[in-house]
């Protein structure tokens, strides 16, 4: 019954209730410690007057929620970033060998040498009745560290339709460049032969093609490694390295397939389309053979995800124990300061403030410190985590957002409660303490 | 810092390599259902308590012809769909697939993170050891097939790689 009713609700209100029945235990003794008096005004003259000390333990819960919210985002971040670049390659046909490799070279086109696959296995690929787009990939040449792939158009516009600017290639001299790249429609460049990551001028006049490319056209943003890429027609990088450009005599001078099997130079991996699901996985299964592999580079995404959710959750306890710890610190402070402000507390119950009173004013004195060191955690850790995926997306190109969601905000809650909780204890200390005796102090 | 990425993943790679469990001893033909020239090993799924799960099994085509995977039903559960994984945001999903074609000659293997059927509202709990029937139907006809429950968190048939 409740099940039912729960999960009928939308998930944004299952994730505020979550939210509303962590924080529960703070209101309920905030009600029944703190109804019927003014505490505030004292509480807030405790913390000025203890305003290092205040600012102290507040810094340290600070720290502590920062690091915790920054580890759940940023892991997250990680993995939708690299899962979005991911997104537009459904199916990767290449020759057998690391699932891994391939799609590192093919996705997020990282420098690695792979065997080729020949003509007659793309013929059967581009022909497949199940398959609407089929692209072969070319590595080998670059412009200023930035990876030139030979493609086709059709891939171009599968990546980005429609094109921020300019036009996709259609003549062997012309490029589309990604949105990073620092070039606009218009602009010539040579490409250099190699991944292009020597910092040597010798090595790039050594390198560089006696061929010019013409920017026809720029990207739209993908928050993939392509958004660095530079794509031009895959015959032309055949073609500059005096190989078989993949048509014959015949040929009327299109780019693009049909390719001539006896004429095609081979790739590394080709990028299959099918437009249903069922289509893609039946796919996969006739072209995963001894002659190539085929496989979902977000199915391989998937299984290290998994790995790296098990290192989260290695990563979640130890922020969890940093924030017990620190938050047992704070308490014991809180206790010694309870003894410190004890003479001021004896006072006060001489003319007449009941037990209650002397345990709210400490337990709000904690429980403030707690908010508002979460609170500043809180933005810290997004300032971090910001930081950190500016530097990461610049160093692999994978567009890596982060900010707060629900999980961070339970895990907030649940630290805040229970630090409320546990100042239970320093309260009751404060409120059972010896009025004589503190009054000799 | 561009090796950052290669680094991070083939050490995932590696560790999730070494977990894995490919060794070869007698056939075990108990695991073996056959429909014409279609071969279906190795049906299995990991305990759960949910009343959803996921089965895997590998089916080989040495027909002459193309055969198409229309789904499968069984006693044991209130509904068999036939599901392709299909992650969102880098958060895993099944998504329901009409049917699915094997080529000739093709091997399709149902498995985490791939294809499968999903069983919906299991009936009772099924521990490790257990086993229960379920009919895969083909265009061409359907066949009983044995899961076999291996231990939660599985991600192979405890038989996986035995030649049968």
């Amino acid at each position: 019954m409740f099940e039912t009713w729960w999960y009928a609700l939308p998930i944004v209100v299952q994730d505020g209730l979550v939210a509303a029945a962590l924080l529960t235990p703070i209101a309920v003794t905030g009600v029944a410690c703190l109804w019927g008096y003014r505490v505030m005004p004292l509480v807030v003259g405790l913390l000025r007057k203890h305003l290092s000390t205040s600012l102290t333990f507040t810094l340290l819960i600070a720290c502590s929620v920062a690091i915790s919210i920054g580890l759940i985002a940023q892991e997250r971040g990680l993995r939708e970033g690299t899962a979005r670049a991911a997104d537009k390659f459904d199916l990767i046909v290449a020759a057998p060998g690391s699932e891994i490799t391939a799609m590192l070279a093919a996705v997020y086109l990282q420098p690695t040498a792979l065997p080729l696959i020949d003509g007659n296995i793309y013929q059967q690929i581009e022909n497949h009745p199940l398959v609407e787009l089929a692209a072969p990939l070319a590595f080998g040449d670059s412009w200023e560290g930035r990876r030139i792939v030979g493609t086709t158009a059709a891939f171009v516009s599968h990546m980005s339709t429609p094109l921020a600017a300019g036009y996709v290639f259609s003549q062997m001299n012309e490029a589309v460049v990604g949105a990073n790249v620092p070039l606009n429609v218009g602009d010539v460049i040579a490409p250099t032969h190699g991944d292009g990551d020597g910092d040597g001028a010798e090595e790039d006049t050594y390198n560089t093609h006696d061929f010019s490319y013409v920017i026809s056209g720029k990207m739209t943003r993908t928050g993939s490694p392509w958004d660095d890429a530079i794509m031009v027609s895959v015959e032309t990088v055949w073609d500059i390295h005096a190989m078989p450009i993949g048509h014959g005599p015949e040929w009327d001078g299109s780019l693009g397939g049909p390719f001539d099997p006896a004429y095609f130079s081979g790739t590394p991996a080709v990028l299959v389309r099918a437009e249903a699901l069922w289509a893609n996985y039946s796919l996969q299964s006739e072209f995963y053979t001894a002659q190539t592999m085929a496989f979902f580079p977000g199915n391989v995404l998937a299984q290290l995800h998994a790995l790296m959710g098990d290192i989260r959750q290695v990563m979640q306890v130890l922020a969890i124990t940093t924030q017990v710890l620190v938050a047992v610190a704070v308490l014991t402070g809180l206790s010694m300061l309870s003894r410190i402000l004890a003479k001021r507390m004896a006072l006060l119950r001489a003319l007449g403030a009941p037990r209650r009173f002397i345990f709210g004013v400490t337990w709000s004195f904690a429980t403030i410190l707690t908010v508002v060191g979460a609170t500043v955690g809180i933005v810290l850790g997004m300032l971090a985590t910001q930081v950190l995926s500016r530097v990461l997306t610049a160093q692999t190109g994978i567009l890596i957002e982060t900010g707060v969601r629900w999980p961070e905000v339970h895990l907030v809650a649940s630290f805040v409660s229970t630090v409320a909780l546990l100042s239970h204890f320093p309260a009751y200390l404060a409120s059972k303490r010896n009025l004589l005796d503190d009054l000799r102090i | 810092m561009r090796y950052v990425l290669p680094l991070a993943f083939s050490l995932i790679a590696v560790a999730a390599v070494a977990g894995e469990n490919d060794h070869t001893h007698g056939e075990q033909t108990d695991h073996k259902s056959t429909l014409g020239e279609v071969t279906l090993l190795h049906a299995w799924m990991p305990e759960t308590e949910a009343r959803d799960a996921l089965v895997f099994v590998e089916i080989e085509n040495e027909e002459r012809f193309a055969v198409t995977l229309l789904g499968a039903k069984s006693n044991q559960a209130a509904k068999v769909e036939l599901v392709g994984f299909d992650p969102q945001n880098g958060e895993a999903a099944y998504r329901p697939m009409p049917q699915l074609q094997i080529a000739s000659g093709s091997e399709l293997v149902l498995a985490p993170n791939a294809a499968a059927f999903r069983l919906s509202g299991i009936k009772g709990h099924l521990h490790a050891g257990d086993s229960f029937e379920v009919h895969v139907i083909f265009d061409r006809g359907e066949v009983p097939v044995t899961v076999e429950v291996e231990a939660a968190g599985a991600t192979q048939h405890s038989h996986a790689g035995h030649n049968h």
